[in-house]
Parts: C-alpha cells; sequence; structure tokens
C-alpha cells in the first residue's frame, strides 16, 4: 500500500454571487499517493480549477469561499493553516504550474531573476554563485538549451514551450512533494505538448512527486496519469484506474466523453457529441445533475442525486444504474 | 556619435525651449539677476521696459511700484514655483500611488474608505479646499506644498487603482501567488513596476495645474511671504496698475503660461512615450 500524500474529503467552495450561490466544488473527495500521477477531467467550468486552487488555498476571495471538508497534505489540514503558513507551503511543498505560459512570466524581469526569486524565497540564503548555479541546474533539467546564457534574456525572447518549460522550472526548483497543473498544455502545439508531458513525468519520477494534472483532454490522461478523476457541475462522477476506466466506464457520462474522443480508423462522419450543454450552476436539474443529457436516465435520476458506489479495484462512480445493479 | 543622434532625434524639443529656462532661472536665477530683485528705489517706480522708451539695458522688463526691477523678480519666481509644483506634485503622488495600490489590492472595506474618501474630495472646488487648508495652516511654502498634496492625490489614487486592478488579475501575479510571495513582495516586486510609467504621466500632466494652484494661491495672498518672490504674488500686486502699466501681469503672466504650457506638453510627449500601443505606430 502506498503512502497517503493529499487526502481532500468532502471539499465544498462556494462562490457567492449577486444571483445567488454557485457551489463551484460540492463534496469533492479524492487522495494523491506519493509520486503518483491523477488526472482531474470535465469539461469547461466544472469545478476543476477551483478545486486545485482550493487545494493552494488561493480561492478569489472574498466572493469564493471554502465552506467545507478537509484538505490533508503530509497529514496536516491545509484548511487550518494560517495565510503565512501557506506561503512556505506555496512553492516549496505544493507547486502550482497554470494554463497559459506567455502569461505566468513577468515581462519585466530576466528569466534567470524569475526563476531564482523561488530559490530566494525558499532555498534558504544561497546567494550569488551558488544561486546562480542552481537556475542554471533547474533550467537545464527542464531542456531549456544553453541555460548559462539565456539567463539574462527577458520572456518575450523565449518561444511558447521554452516559457512553459522555464515555468515547469520554477514549479520543481524547490523538489516539491506535490505539483498541480492546471491545463498545461493548452495553449502549445501537439508536439511541444507531447515534449511538455514527457518533461512532466520525467521530473515527477525523478523526484517522486505527486502529480495532479487537470485537463479535458483524454489522451493526456491516459499516457501521463495512474488514475482519474471525473467532474461533472462540482461534484466527481467516477474515480478510478486510468485502465478499468478507459475499458469500461461506469458512468454514462464517462461514456460519453469515451465516445467523443476522435479514434484512428473508425468509419464516421461526425464525432460523437453529447446533447445538450452543461447546466448552469445557479439552476441546476433536480436529482442527478447529468440526467437532462444522459442517455440511461432513470426515474429516480430526476429525483435524487446518486450515491458514490465503490466497484471493484478501487473504482468509484455515482449513478443510479449502478446502485440498481443495471449498468 | 550615431546613437547621441538618435536619442536627440527623439527628445522632445518645444518642451526643452519651453522648461529648460524656466529651470536655469529656478536653480541658477540669483547668479544673473540683473539687479536685487527686493531693493526698493521710489525714484524708479513704474518705469516702462526699458527697451520700449530707449534705454538700453536697464530695467528691461520695467520696474513695479516700488521701482523693484521686473526681470529681476520674474527670474527669482521660478523658484518658488519649481519647488512648489514639484515638491507637491512628487508628495501627491506618494500619497496616491501608496493609497491607490493598498485600495485596488487589498479590496473590501479598506477599498471602499479610500475611493469614498477620493469621491468626497474630488466633488469639493479645489481652489475652495485650498482656500480652506491654507487658512488652517497660514500662509507660506510648506503650507502651498501640503495643499498641493492634498488636493492632487486623489487623481493617482484613481488610476493607479485602475491599472492596478487590471496588473493584478495577470497570471504572473498569480504565478507570484503559487510562488509562495507576500504581498509586500508581489506588491513591489511583480505589480510596482508595472504601474508607475502611469504615475509619472500623471505627475508630469499635474505639473501644469500645480503651478497654477501655486499662482491662484499667490494671487489670494496665501502663498509665499515677501521677501520671497512668486508670480502669481506679482500680479496680485500689479491689480492696482493694470490700466497705466501693462507689464507688471503681463510678463509674470507669460512666465506662468510657458512653465504651464511647458509641462503640459512634456506630460503629453511622455504618455505617447510610455503607452506601447502607440509606441508600436
Amino acid at each position: 500500500m502506498q503512502e497517503t500524500l493529499l487526502w481532500v474529503e468532502d471539499l465544498k467552495t462556494y462562490c457567492y454571487t449577486k444571483a445567488g450561490v454557485v457551489k463551484a466544488v460540492d463534496g469533492v473527495s479524492f487522495s494523491v499517493n506519493r509520486g503518483e500521477a491523477l488526472g482531474i477531467v470535465g469539461e469547461s467550468g466544472c469545478g476543476k480549477s477551483m478545486t486545485c486552487a482550493s487545494i493552494m488555498r488561493l480561492v478569489p476571495q472574498p466572493a469564493a469561499r471554502i465552506v467545507e471538508g478537509k484538505i490533508l497534505f503530509e497529514g496536516e489540514n491545509l484548511l487550518d493553516k494560517s495565510e503565512s503558513e501557506m506561503r512556505h507551503i506555496r512553492g516549496k511543498r505544493i507547486s502550482m504550474i497554470l494554463q497559459d505560459p506567455l502569461m505566468s512570466l513577468n515581462p519585466v524581469y530576466t528569466i534567470g531573476n524569475q526563476v531564482s526569486e523561488v530559490f530566494k524565497l525558499h532555498g534558504g540564503r544561497a546567494s550569488g554563485a551558488t544561486l546562480r548555479q542552481n537556475v542554471i541546474e533547474v533550467l537545464t533539467r527542464v531542456n531549456i538549451p544553453s541555460a548559462e546564457e539565456r539567463l539574462n534574456d527577458y520572456p518575450f525572447q523565449f518561444s511558447g514551450g521554452m516559457r512553459q518549460r522555464t515555468v515547469a522550472a520554477m514549479g520543481i526548483a524547490s523538489e516539491p512533494r506535490l505539483l498541480i497543473a492546471d491545463e498545461p498544455t493548452t495553449s502549445l502545439d501537439v508536439t511541444i505538448q507531447d515534449q511538455f508531458l514527457r518533461l512532466l513525468k520525467k521530473m515527477q519520477e525523478e523526484i517522486k512527486m505527486g502529480l495532479i494534472l487537470v485537463t479535458h483532454d483524454l489522451g493526456i490522461v491516459a499516457e501521463t496519469c495512474d488514475r482519474i478523476v471525473i467532474m461533472y457541475a462540482g461534484k466527481i462522477v467516477e474515480s478510478g484506474d486510468v485502465q478499468n476506466i478507459y475499458e469500461n466506464p461506469a458512468h454514462p457520462y464517462t461514456e460519453a466523453l469515451m465516445q467523443a474522443l476522435p479514434r484512428l480508423g473508425r468509419k464516421e462522419r461526425r464525432l460523437f457529441q453529447i446533447k445538450g450543454e452543461p447546466p448552469h450552476f445557479l439552476n441546476l436539474p433536480s436529482g442527478c445533475s447529468f440526467w437532462p443529457r444522459c442517455h440511461k436516465t432513470l426515474d429516480i435520476c430526476r429525483e435524487k442525486y446518486p450515491p458514490m458506489a465503490s466497484l471493484e479495484s478501487g473504482r468509484r462512480a455515482s449513478c443510479w444504474r449502478l446502485e440498481k445493479g443495471e449498468a | 556619435m550615431k546613437r547621441f543622434l538618435e536619442i536627440t532625434r527623439d527628445l522632445p524639443i518645444t518642451v526643452i525651449v519651453l522648461l529648460l529656462p524656466v529651470l536655469i532661472c529656478g536653480v541658477f536665477g540669483q547668479f544673473f539677476t540683473p539687479y536685487n530683485p527686493g531693493a526698493i528705489n521710489p525714484a524708479l517706480a513704474l518705469r516702462p521696459p526699458s527697451w520700449l522708451v530707449g534705454e538700453g539695458w536697464t530695467n528691461f522688463l520695467g520696474t513695479d511700484y516700488l521701482g523693484r526691477d521686473v526681470l529681476s523678480r520674474v527670474i527669482l519666481g521660478a523658484r518658488t514655483t519649481l519647488i512648489v509644483s514639484f515638491v507637491g506634485v512628487i508628495l501627491a503622488g506618494l500619497v496616491g500611488v501608496l493609497l491607490g495600490v493598498l485600495a485596488a489590492y487589498f479590496g473590501g472595506w479598506l477599498d471602499t474608505l479610500i475611493m469614498r474618501i477620493v469621491d468626497i474630495q474630488m466633488s469639493m472646488p479645489p481652489i475652495l479646499l485650498a482656500l480652506l487648508i491654507s487658512a488652517a495652516l497660514g500662509a507660506g511654502l510648506t503650507a502651498v506644498i501640503v495643499v498641493i498634496a492634498i488636493v492632487f492625490w486623489t487623481q493617482y489614487a484613481r488610476v493607479i487603482r485602475g491599472e492596478t486592478l487590471s496588473v493584478k488579475q495577470r497570471d504572473f501575479v498569480v504565478m507570484a501567488k503559487l510562488v509562495g510571495c507576500s504581498p509586500r513582495r508581489i506588491l513591489l516586486r511583480h505589480i510596482f513596476p508595472h504601474i508607475i510609467d502611469s504615475a509619472v504621466v500623471v505627475a508630469t500632466l499635474q505639473l501644469g495645474v500645480a503651478v497654477m494652484v501655486e499662482a491662484a494661491l499667490s494671487f489670494l495672498g496665501l502663498g509665499v511671504q515677501p521677501p520671497a518672490v512668486a508670480w502669481g504674488k506679482m500680479i496680485a500686486e500689479a491689480r492696482l496698475y493694470i490700466a497705466t502699466a501693462w507689464w507688471l501681469p503681463t510678463f509674470p503672466g507669460a512666465a506662468i503660461m510657458v512653465t504651464v504650457l511647458g509641462a503640459n506638453l512634456w506630460g503629453d510627449w511622455l504618455r505617447d512615450k510610455l503607452d506601447p500601443k502607440l509606441r508600436q505606430i
């Protein structure tokens, strides 16, 4: 049995808007083991990013608030930490990298200056030559060619892929225990995407860190992750091993997502599409949030939200069909 | 040499022509005034400019009702104007930038409090406010500087608050938080460099207004006190003689105009220079 690194239990993060309360994250529970890669998948606006922001304790206050739940990181509840304690955790023990590599670097500072900031904040008092050496080392690690000469470049002199790798270098600089990557490859083209994911995977194995990869690309998850969590409208609908879920999805939503993947050699003119659109958070359907789009709706689906059912080999899914044994 | 030429091509010639003499008079004026600007000589009172009456280079811009040399007084008046407007505007800038950044970054009640004070202050006529403050503080150089700082900080606060609101949304600020920066570090290192050019533009645009406020306060007798010289005060003293001695209000008035025009053009030039959207054209 592997050691649990992150344990999220019944996390609820709500946004208080003028129109009402948006339950962006509504009772989410999952865990990441040491050295394990977890994929969080879902449509835009299903609460993936809000979940990550909650783990970092950086939800946009005062509009959003973590109302309930536990986030145990190496046994400590992050929700009990003070802001200054969190500052020592962010960037040192948990890192996060954002979607858009073009925007994540401050245009007025050189690459070397920005990467060294992480060392300055968390790496004690290393300075001068040692600091410089550390920066060159970590940049080389993420495959920045001739890192030494490029320390004094500004972000605009770097390509998109290089910028993303620089951001990744900032993420792993202090060898964190957990790296959260929020759609890290969305704005890169496919070849660079592949390169970057390999790099992430390699770093993850080298420093044995946990990885949470947020994405809406199932292909990426299949290649990179060990386990997967599928979210819909702020809730987890299915979770389990990547292999199991891909071979035999239990929840109709997962099934539909798999069907929507383009596949080589399939003779179809149009890709499969999930009918309807994601529900509005202020106006969720009664019962299961997915029923209006589901192709296997039962009567009970419209009335009550299905409980989470445990299936074989650690898999879990919440659907009335599983409950009634007619999957 | 080539680089030097390139720099000179970009310089705002008009601004230099207008402001450099003012600056020189303000800093070195006391060394080249033709007469002692405070020397009273009733025998020479209310002389017209010497070149008009064929007297060569004696009182070149005429004399006032006490026989003091107008040229010398205009030269020395530049100092008061420069000290008051520069120090006042910089002071206002420090206060306004600080409060604007804090309001935008921390938001909530602090934002509401600061911005309501700004709103309230902006709804009062600035000259009335200036009168109230200088009446409370008494007349003098320090009072005028404080007045300008108090009247002008609101403009900075508004502009800087807006800028900060947009900068703090940007991903590199979020990244700085993710890496574990403290709010102070984020403000100073990651936000400040992005708002400073707006503050500089506001400052230069306000310089002209500050010159006029200073002149108005001096005109009303709330500015610097004798023996210090101020353009606004010279105009005030000339009121009685306007019909007979046109040179008394004209030359200090022209000096005010040149300074304000120069400052405004400088502000415009800087704004164009620092705006990346315009720079590309």
